[in-house]
């Protein structure tokens, strides 16, 4: 909700204007009292959840200093920094999840600052490379803080790297006006992701899944397509957005999503989808626990620990425990299955990188993924397992031709809108997917076309976004996690 | 270079910023004088006003705008007046469009219906508006934006959290979905306002002869029990109360024959009464019969434009020799008669025409 908000663009409007009116060498202190600010403003000024974020910055940064300090005992340090920064979020995931096992309640004096999943990802990161010697420990503690706190991607990330944010962030940058409207079309982009696509999807999604088993059959496969596309514009708006605000002030932050939906495998997608926790993974998880380089079968039980390991950062519940495993299950039975799919090529005449071949590939992985997708929306694991029942057991195509589709809330103008922007979702992405930047193509048009551009742009997701009176404007999905 | 850039920046800003404000125009509901309850002309009629050319301003809700005629105050007694009431206009409504009428206009007396002071209905008790959130909408969305309609918007969502502040000045916020419902009204905004209304004073003309009412007595309110007031609507009386002592107008409070109880009329008089206001109640025996009043053939309520022209010719009557309101020409009462009497000639001949086909 924040980043959509009006007040929230007031706000960065105003950080923007002091961070370039400041000399060079503090601009950085303008992104860190805005930082803070608005870390304030989102934990509704709990003094407790302030304090809670400082502290684990605080921490992490001196065993950090330490690891420098005192390098022979630089294993403790690490162990004693992913303990204090891993436990409470263990804590925070598994507290729910312990509720529902026990029926207890949450004790009243734990408090969740907002973020910590992020966060401490990125903390942990931090520990580990100064370890590795990836990365020199900082010195100065409010450097560090607003590494830890940067507030366009505190929420929902990108998870940066200290090696990739940290320089970016205190060097002081001068207004590059072609850097700031590329902020400023990333922003746009965001806003259209969010409100034409990912809210307006949410409305169909929402009736379908909260209404099971009213809705079955072809509505849980509309609703699982529409949700696979309202998840993915929904977290790509909320990166674009994050990287969009950082662009004003000449920061650069990396990628989260590379066309996932252009994937021909699920390992591929996972390359592709939410790429700064899947290499945080890889890096962090995998890795450490050998990887592919000891044998197969372990390999097959990394991958299964893993996902594991993303399921329970996603959410507690056996939900999302189960979409980890299906995801890891998916990549083992795809390799282990690998000798039989080159003979069902060789059958078919299908050429290993043909275009047919290819464009196969990437249905079954959309599907696959789908499926996830559908549990990883429902209720629960049982109603998520019964939803996917139902689309093989019930039959009811019709509502694809009597209008019960536009009973869901969207008439067919509306729905006409969605698939109009998932159009535009599509060759935007298959321009990109080329190499081709559109962001820089627009920048070379002359002044009068580019305005033109931006003011339609602007206009269009006013008219034909979902928000205001009537709508719930959706939080960011991923803001949950 | 940063001079180029902020000019570059502010021109955008504004091109963008007109682009909004026509979308939004466009996309706003419109109500023209061819309707029942034509706010779209009430209040764009107002702004065309020339400047300080009224003298009195009348607020209320449909009651008022129903019954009070300033055609008939201007024809008779020669006094220009303009009614700013809409349907179930709140008095939160009522207050800040005083506000904004005072920044064109400087009149002498304001009339307020007091209708909206008790409970209107219950579906509306949710929030302390004491009126549907369309009704606040139809008179807000009409004002131009200032400062003045940012605060209006905060102060009704305080009053209606479901109604969101930022919404009155970005209309898109609340319109932007009626793209898909678009009619003829929303093209010809400016011929159908060039048109023109009666001064904010709608033509009705329901008849119903089997209509009785007994009114009751001033003396008899002395052992009844007054009916408390809506909290809210009372603040906002306070606060027109207060502007109008301020600007040194007269306020001037009255309740149209609309079957009231005296329950609510107690509680008025005892308001009007404890600040000096004058309170006319044409429930009241006096007064209903002073100007002739019959709801079998005026209607009540939402009197038709016989039973409006009683109510508003006696109002001329004690604005002229009680108030001390001077008459004065103005042409623009010469449009609008011609509109109210092209709708009188309508009226009457559908009147007719139903009276024979019975």
């Amino acid at each position: 909700m924040t980043f959509i908000s009006f007040s929230f663009y007031i706000f960065l409007a105003v950080i923007v204007l002091i961070y370039y009116i400041l000399p060079l060498k503090i601009r950085w202190l303008t992104l860190l009292a805005g930082s803070l600010c608005f870390y304030a403003y989102i934990s509704q000024y709990s003094a407790a959840k302030i304090l809670a974020l400082v502290m684990a910055a605080f921490l992490c940064w001196i065993l950090g200093l330490f690891q420098s300090r005192f390098p022979k005992l630089k294993k403790i340090w690490l162990a004693l920094s992913i303990v204090a920064i891993g436990i409470p979020l263990l804590v925070m995931k598994g507290m729910p999840f312990l509720e529902r096992l026990t029926g207890g309640r949450t004790p009243e004096w734990l408090i969740v600052p907002i973020g910590i999943a992020f966060y401490s990802m990125q903390l942990i990161s931090y520990s580990v490379d100064v370890y590795y010697g990836k990365v020199d420990a900082q010195r100065n503690f409010l450097k560090f803080l607003l590494f830890v706190s940067f507030f366009p991607q505190i929420i929902q990330g990108p998870i940066p790297r200290y090696d990739q944010l940290q320089s970016q962030l205190v060097e002081g940058h001068r207004f590059d006006e072609r850097g700031f409207v590329k902020g400023f079309m990333l922003i746009l982009w965001g806003f259209f992701l969010k409100l034409c696509i990912a809210d307006k999807a949410a409305v169909i999604v929402n009736t379908v899944f909260d209404n099971y088993p009213t809705y079955r059959g072809m509505y849980v496969l509309v609703a699982g397509i529409l949700y696979s596309f309202q998840l993915y514009a929904d977290f790509l708006a909320c990166t674009t957005l994050a990287q969009g605000m950082a662009r004003l002030f000449g920061i650069e932050l990396t990628d989260n999503f590379h066309h996932p939906y252009f994937s021909d495998s699920v390992k591929d997608f996972w390359r592709r989808w939410h790429i700064s926790l899947s290499s945080w993974l890889k890096d962090y998880i995998y890795i450490p626990l050998g990887g592919n380089r000891k044998g197969k079968l372990r390999k097959y039980l990394n991958l299964i620990v893993t996902f594991a390991v993303s399921g329970i950062w996603h959410g507690s519940g056996f939900k999302y425990l189960f979409w980890g495993l299906l995801h890891a299950g998916y990549q083992i039975a795809g390799e282990v299955l690998d000798p039989l799919k080159k003979q069902f090529d060789r059958v078919l005449l299908l050429n290993e990188h043909g275009k047919v071949k290819r464009c196969f590939r990437i249905i079954v992985t959309f599907i696959l993924v789908m499926v996830g997708w559908i549990i990883f929306r429902a209720d629960d694991l049982r109603t998520g397992l019964s939803m996917i029942k139902s689309t093989f057991t019930v039959h009811n195509t019709w509502i694809l031709t009597n209008d019960a589709i536009f009973s869901l809330g969207l008439g067919w103008k509306e729905c006409i809108v969605l698939v109009l922007c998932l159009g535009i979702l599509f060759i935007v992405s298959f321009i990109q997917e080329k190499g081709i930047q559109i962001r820089n193509k627009v920048l070379n048009l002359n002044l009068l076309l580019r305005r033109f551009i931006y003011i339609g742009a602007i206009l269009f997701i006013l008219i034909f976004g979902t928000y205001g009176y009537g709508f719930n404007a959706q939080s960011f999905i991923y803001g949950g996690f | 270079m940063k001079r180029k850039i902020t000019i570059k920046f502010t021109v955008f800003i504004v091109i963008t910023c007109v682009c909004v404000g026509l979308v939004n125009e466009w996309l706003k509901p419109k109500y023209y004088y061819n309707e029942t309850w034509p706010t779209t002309n009430t209040y764009e009629d107002f702004y065309k006003l020339k400047r300080n050319s009224v003298d009195v301003l009348m607020f209320g809700s449909s009651h008022a705008v129903s019954c009070l005629n300033p055609q008939v105050i201007y024809d008779h007694y020669g006094i220009t007046s303009y009614n700013l009431g809409c349907e179930q206009q709140s008095l939160v409504v009522a207050y800040y469009w005083l506000r904004e009428a005072l920044k064109y206009q400087s009149p002498k007396a304001v009339i307020v219906d007091t209708y909206t002071l008790h409970k209107y209905y219950d579906a509306y008790v949710y929030n302390n508006m004491n009126c549907s959130e369309g009704a606040v909408r139809k008179a807000m969305d009409a004002m131009r934006l200032s400062p003045l309609k940012w605060e209006a918007g905060k102060a009704i969502e305080k009053e209606d959290p479901t109604q969101s502040a930022l919404s009155f000045s970005f209309l898109n916020i609340r319109y932007h979905t009626r793209w898909m419902n678009l009619t003829e009204n929303d093209y010809t905004e400016n011929s159908m306002v060039d048109h023109g209304g009666i001064k904010g004073f709608t033509v009705l003309d329901t008849v119903d002869p089997s209509l009785q009412y007994v009114p009751f007595k001033a003396a008899d309110a002395e052992g009844v029990e007054a009916e408390e007031m809506v909290e809210t609507a009372k603040k906002y009386l306070d606060k027109i109360v207060e502007l109008c002592k301020k600007k040194n107008i007269q306020l001037i409070l009255i309740n149209i024959p609309c079957d009231e109880s005296i329950n609510r009329y107690k509680s008025t008089k005892e308001y009007a009464d404890q600040n000096e206001i004058p309170f006319y109640d044409f429930n009241e025996e006096k007064l209903y019969h002073e100007i002739g009043y019959n709801v079998a053939e005026d209607y009540w309520s939402h009197p038709n434009y016989k039973g409006a022209e009683k109510v508003s010719d006696y109002l001329g009557k004690i604005l002229l020799n009680t108030y001390g309101i001077e008459p004065r020409q103005d042409a623009s009462y010469d449009d609008s008669r011609e509109v109210y009497e092209h709708r009188i000639e309508i009226s009457d001949y559908y009147r007719q025409v139903i009276f024979i086909s019975i």
